[in-house]
């Protein structure tokens, strides 16, 4: 009887304490697409195309979000609440961003915005 | 009529105590604001002294929900941002519409006043600034 509560008090605890974090799983590191890279070697914009990913936030050239909640969907993407500052706007805006690794295992991210737009993909920066 | 089966109160226990391991976990995720009164814009404030009757424009907000007489809005998470802002899911009961919303807000000290909180909506947009009521 202990033993199968102990596996089963386990499983839940597994189970309630994976389901949120304040930083996506599986990123190491500064992730970037070509001119985010450029930024994140250099402090210098390069373009205003520029996009950065790091497990607690992604910036653009005008947007900073910090993740407050992660939590991974049953396909494996990865969706974030984040607070998002914008470059000229004191105002903060509530966003939510997914993330999806790339299907055939190499190490980059897709990222979509709420509703299912692209906002770039990102490989890590080196 | 359901028939209990003969372990049912060993299974009711094992049943509690993994609801409880759930649970306490869930209590991590804060459903409150970090304030110990009420707070309100100055209609507010009056409502919450007994001075008007609840109005459209007189907003409490208390530890659990924003409050006048035409929403209830419950929270149901409040997450932390670096720079002290609440970042607030809340479950709307809104005056005149069918059903619940949910809707999500800000809230962060004024810039203004370091007293009192700026509400904003999800896109940023300044709802109402509230103070401690008196």
């Amino acid at each position: 009887m202990r033993g199968r509560f102990a596996i089963v008090a386990a499983a839940l605890s597994a189970l309630a304490g994976g389901a949120s974090a304040e930083a996506l799983s599986g990123l190491a590191g500064t992730y970037g697409n070509a001119n985010g890279c450029r930024y994140a070697a250099s402090g210098n914009y390069v373009d205003d195309d520029m996009v950065i990913l790091k497990p607690d936030e992604y910036q653009t050239y005008v947007t900073l979000c910090e993740f407050l909640d992660v939590r991974k969907a049953r396909d494996g993407s990865q969706v974030a609440m984040a607070l998002c500052g914008h470059e000229g706007d004191e105002a903060q805006t509530i966003d939510f961003l997914r993330f999806v690794k790339d299907p055939s295992g190499r190490d980059a991210y897709a990222i979509f915005g709420q509703g299912g737009d692209s906002h770039g993909e990102v490989e890590p920066c080196r | 009529m359901t028939v209990l089966p003969m372990h049912a109160p060993r299974r009711g226990k094992l049943a509690a105590a993994a609801a409880a391991w759930v649970l306490a976990p869930s209590l991590a995720f804060a459903q409150t604001l970090d304030i110990t009164q009420p707070y309100g814009n100055e209609a507010g404030c009056r409502v919450v002294k007994g001075e008007e009757k609840a109005s459209a424009e007189a907003l409490v907000v208390r530890p659990d929900r924003f409050e006048s007489a035409a929403l209830v809005c419950e929270f149901v998470q409040v997450l932390k941002a670096a720079d002290g802002t609440n970042v607030i899911t809340a479950l709307c009961d809104i005056e005149g519409e069918e059903g619940r919303s949910v809707s999500l807000f800000t809230v962060a000290p004024s810039k203004t006043d370091p007293a009192a909180l700026q509400i904003r909506d999800e896109y940023g947009a300044p709802w109402d600034e509230v103070k401690p009521c008196p």
